[in-house]
């Protein structure tokens, strides 16, 4: 423990120099810019900044860089509560009750919450990451396919909770997206699915066209029919921090939410939207009242904020710790350390301690200044974007979203999807289908399909999702989940309670 | 189940979310048809269950809910009161006009075309003031190219013949 | 009115600001203006009849994503080729497809060289499956940079077996899981040539991220995995991950007590290469002006210590234009063999 004391000193004293000071905070305005920027993900600003970086020593290089990667994915819920529109693809649960709740007139205390969960998660994660690291690492290395495959069944399992006033509706649009993930070639086995011979379309749907559309170009679309000469309604937007009444209604949710995401980020090729999505769904099946999820309440922000920025840190735990990139960014962060001839791993603690703990100190920092540094960013950005007309504000949004999802790939078939989707997403609201089950079937479907056929492959056939404990379990929880609303429906009607009364 | 679930939401009869439900289960359909014609690779893992298992169970399970929806909706008593604002006829033709941007993308390039795709699109939404429709167009067109080809170094389509001449002037 | 005027230098601010943190870095971080080191990189005599090339920045495509072996590829070289061309390079991902959708990005570009596909091993079996649906004579392979080398590796702390003959006795009595990543692609021959000529019984599993294929391997999920040894050389120097066979000529350095496949009668050489294509039809001169400098970047300091701490040094990597098109053009040949003996294309490749 001493070991780990003396290194946390050692990181604070080797980031105590003006440069790289200066570049920490530099880092972290670059990622509040880059996160509220549909388009922008952080992985593609850390890509820009690694050539720039290589003049420099690599501890400033870096900080600059994790503190670039731990805000912008908080600054992407901005966005999302204002618009609806995710600036980063970590905050699409964020849109599910940030935007309603900021629909409903309390913008300012959305965006505390989110701010808030942000923070909390990310500073958990990062003190997780200065104290237990390695063996967070290697507990996390326990989980085959078997078990991912489990998590992620019954983060789906819970869409059939979702919407309880239209579970049909819920569940449809729940497979409606995990078949979209199915477009695109086949992991597995090399085959092309539903490309109709066009090359571009062997790529896929990429999740991030598929979500602006769904949200931000379909709310777009309604912003415009309103008098397009007309200023929004909200301005000057002070975010509010939940009080201490509200936080310790959240406290449950941060018990759960904290080390879900954490771990999530731990697993190598999940994420933080993954993360942010399971927090979520995990939310509504604990809640009691899972029908009010949707409208805007502060359990639907807190849950997933906090487990993204958790999952983040998650993934570092395992890059500085095995090596082992989690995530597309920390993917280019290990490029980056690579050509700093820097090679993280399990002895990155033993060769370069000052190094490692400069970099976790950083994340730590990094985090608490979101608290403190973003109520200035969103003040000033909502003073620019609300004084804008609100035609063009709209105009705006679609055209970020649509340059935006062709920047992700450079693709043009994301630009049709962009609008395609925008269009869907706006017929299928109107007429009351939700849109928030299409998003968690997108972004866990390729992972629930190649990790249910890798635990075939890898345990040899079905036996193999119930070969461990923690598996068996999860899979059994999801039947459960799934099945429960129609269990309960099916008893109260058969009671003759008053049906309906207390669920609408 | 089907008759439990219209008891127990009430529900009502609207003829958008029949045509909703219907263009899912033709689409689900057709969908099917091609995962039928996907080949199977004879390499790989004979415990693989394949190409073909994952979306086949989706697409019926997406036939089997929305035809659920389209009984629900048939059955259903009284019909939904249409809450939705008309769209205005200009919404249609600014939607024309995004999918044509898409479309003059690759010809016209991301730099001529976008001021010219923004003005049009801000009229045909009834934005009529020149300082929001001129003013708006130049803004919106500098903070994209400074943004995105600029500093992030995005290669956004060039278009062709001259218009690719005038994008090497900016990124 | 004047609240008007204040709205739009408002956004001006909020642009201007956003480009001013941004652009401040190219500046003060950066500092890399081309010009600058100039004196210091190697002259190359222009190219005779475009003495001005390059007149604009060139764009490197990427058919991976940032992060990737190939990106990193592609941006180790473009630090050096950009002093000595002496502008500025620009890398741009286009992932999708085992690489196909950027292969078939290049050939949508004008043949003026200023487009340069970074690619590797996957190519020609793009062309051979059709994935590809282009022809070798639409591109001009300009240089092979680098020649990895494959390994299987174990879990170095498996019970089973701990090397490759303890490796082959389990093998041939129970199923092991060798990984790889990508389906049909090159890892998927490499571990289909060693299983068959080792006689092993086995299941290939594919992973879409390297990194989750090595947490599989570290954490007992697989049993092998063929991977080349610099991705996973922390888990190998940490102990937890190590090489049991290697494919190549002679065994490697560092690894002296690796055998190769060759001491086991196994002709299985091959490894992951990387390298440069433009688009068929660029100017002879500037295709020969570009070999030049690519083979200059190859020589500097600077890319050599990037393969050296990558491992991708074990092996001679450079192949110039004439010698790489003939590698790829026995590759496709062998592949097409390959590959239809596992049955990937039996029948034409319907697209559905």
């Amino acid at each position: 423990m001493s070991g780990v004391i003396s290194g946390i000193l050692m990181g604070f004293t080797s980031i105590l120099d003006p440069l790289t000071i200066g570049l920490l905070i530099a880092g972290v305005i670059i990622g509040l810019f880059a996160g509220a920027t549909p388009g922008i993900s952080g992985t593609m600003i850390v890509a820009i900044l690694l050539p720039l970086t290589f003049k420099l020593d690599s501890i400033p290089a870096f900080v600059m860089l994790t503190a670039v990667y731990a805000v912008a994915v908080f600054s992407g819920s901005i966005t999302a509560v204002l618009f609806r529109t995710p600036g980063a693809p970590e905050a699409a649960a964020t849109t599910f009750d940030g935007y309603t709740m900021a629909k409903k007139g309390f913008p300012h205390k959305a965006l505390g919450y989110a701010m808030f969960s942000s923070f909390l998660g990310g500073t958990l994660g990062a003190i997780a990451l200065l104290l237990i690291a390695p063996q967070l690492a290697r507990f996390a290395l326990k989980f085959g396919p078997a078990e991912t495959f489990a998590l992620i069944l019954m983060a789906l399992a819970m869409i059939s909770s979702l919407d309880v006033k239209n579970q049909t509706k819920a569940i449809l649009m729940g497979i409606f997206g995990l078949f979209l993930a199915m477009i695109g070639m086949d992991y597995m086995t090399g085959v092309e699915r539903y490309t109709f011979g066009v090359p571009i379309l062997s790529a896929g749907l990429h999740f991030i066209p598929v979500l602006l559309g769904l949200f931000a170009v379909s709310e777009a679309l309604r912003m415009i029919q309103e008098d397009p000469e007309v200023k929004q309604k909200i301005e000057k937007i002070k975010t509010t921090l939940p009080t201490w009444e509200e936080f310790k209604r959240l406290i449950p949710t941060y018990i759960r939410a904290f080390p879900l995401g954490l771990f999530i980020g731990i697993l190598p090729g999940v994420g933080a939207t993954t993360a942010s999505l399971v927090a979520y769904s995990t939310e509504v099946r604990s809640s009691k009242t899972p029908e009010k999820f949707g409208t805007g309440i502060p359990q639907g922000i807190a849950a997933p904020e906090c487990a993204n920025n958790a999952a983040a840190m998650g993934a570092l735990v395992i890059l500085l710790a095995l090596g082992i990139p989690g995530s597309a960014t920390t993917a280019v962060m290990l490029g980056g350390l690579i050509l700093h001839g820097l090679r993280p791993g399990p002895l990155l603690f033993t060769l370069y301690p000052k190094f490692a703990y400069a970099i976790m100190v950083a994340a730590l920092i990094a985090n608490i200044l979101i608290i403190i540094m973003s109520p200035a960013f969103i003040r000033f950005f909502s003073n620019v974007v609300f004084r804008i007309p609100r035609g063009m504000l709209g105009t705006l949004i679609i055209l970020f979203c649509v340059v935006g999802s062709f920047a992700m790939r450079n693709n043009m078939f994301d630009v049709w999807a962009v609008l395609l989707f925008g269009l869907v997403g706006y017929v299928l609201e109107r007429y009351g289908y939700p849109l928030a089950p299409i998003v968690i079937g997108l972004v866990l479907g390729s992972l629930a399909e190649t990790e249910f056929r890798r635990t075939l492959i890898t345990q040899g056939g079905f036996m193999g999702f119930f070969s461990s404990p923690i598996s068996t379990g999860l899979i059994l929880v999801s039947i459960f989940v799934f099945v429960y609303p129609f269990i309960k429906s099916a008893i109260a009607s058969r009671r003759g309670l008053k049906v309906g009364s207390g669920k609408e | 189940m089907m008759e439990l679930l219209a008891k127990k939401f009430d529900m009502c009869r609207s003829r958008g979310d029949t045509i909703v439900a219907l263009a899912i289960l033709i689409s689900s359909f057709y969908f099917l048809y091609l995962t039928f014609q996907l080949p199977i690779p004879k390499q790989g893992s004979t415990l693989d269950v394949g190409p073909r298992a994952f979306p086949m169970i989706l697409l019926m399970g997406m036939i089997v809910l929305s035809a659920v929806i389209i009984v629900q909706n048939i059955k259903a008593k009284r019909i939904c009161e249409l809450t939705e604002t008309p769209h205005p006829r200009n919404f249609w033709i600014g939607v024309a006009f995004l999918f044509l941007y898409a479309y003059l993308l690759d010809i016209v390039g991301f730099v001529v075309l976008t001021p010219i795709a923004t003005y049009l699109f801000m009229y045909a939404i009834g934005v009529r003031s020149k300082k929001i429709l001129i003013g708006g167009t130049l803004i919106l067109w500098l903070v994209l190219t400074v943004t995105f080809p600029m500093l992030m170094e995005v290669q956004l389509p060039r278009g062709v013949w001259i218009f690719r001449e005038i994008s090497y002037f900016f990124y | 009115m004047s609240k008007k005027v204040s709205t739009k230098s408002l956004i001006l601010v909020g642009a201007v600001l956003a480009l001013v943190v941004l652009a401040g870095f190219t500046g003060c971080v950066g500092e890399q203006k081309p010009a600058e080191q100039a004196p210091e990189a190697p002259q190359i005599p222009k190219p005779a009849n475009h003495p001005n090339y390059p007149e604009r920045p060139i764009t490197f495509i990427v058919n991976y994503g940032a992060g990737g072996g190939t990106d990193r590829f592609a941006r180790a070289m473009a630090a050096p080729m950009e002093k000595i061309l002496g502008q500025k390079i620009v890398v741009v991902n286009i992932p999708g497809g085992a690489g196909s959708i950027g292969e078939d990005y290049l050939l949508k570009q004008p043949a003026d060289g200023y487009y340069v596909l970074a690619m590797g091993s996957d190519f020609p079996i793009n062309l051979v499956t059709g994935r590809n649906p282009n022809d070798l004579d639409d591109y001009y392979p300009l240089a092979r940079v680098q020649y990895d080398t494959g390994t299987i590796m174990i879990n170095a702390k498996d019970s089973r077996f701990s090397n490759l003959d303890e490796f082959l006795e389990y093998a041939k009595k129970n199923k092991v899981v060798i990984a790889g990543t990508g389906a049909g692609g090159f890892d998927e021959v490499m571990v289909t040539k060693f299983a068959k000529a080792a006689g092993i019984k086995y299941e290939y599993v594919t992973y879409d991220k390297a990194g989750k294929m090595h947490a599989a391997l570290v954490g007992g999920h697989i049993d092998a995995m063929f991977e080349e040894f610099g991705p996973p050389m922390s888990l190998i120097e940490s102990g937890d991950v190590k090489p049991i066979v290697v494919f190549a000529e002679k065994r490697v350095e560092g690894f002296e007590d690796v055998p190769t496949a060759l001491e086991y009668g196994w002709d299985i050489t091959q490894g992951r290469w990387r390298g440069f294509l433009l688009k068929a039809g660029v100017p002879e001169d500037i295709a020969q002006y570009l070999e030049q400098v690519a083979y200059a970047a190859y020589q500097t300091p600077e890319y050599k210590e990037f393969e050296k701490n990558s491992y991708l040094h074990l092996r001679e990597g450079w192949l110039g234009h004439e010698d790489f098109t003939k590698l790829i053009k026995k590759e496709i040949q062998d592949y097409a063999e390959i590959l239809k003996e596992l049955g990937y294309i039996e029948e034409p490749q319907e697209t559905v």
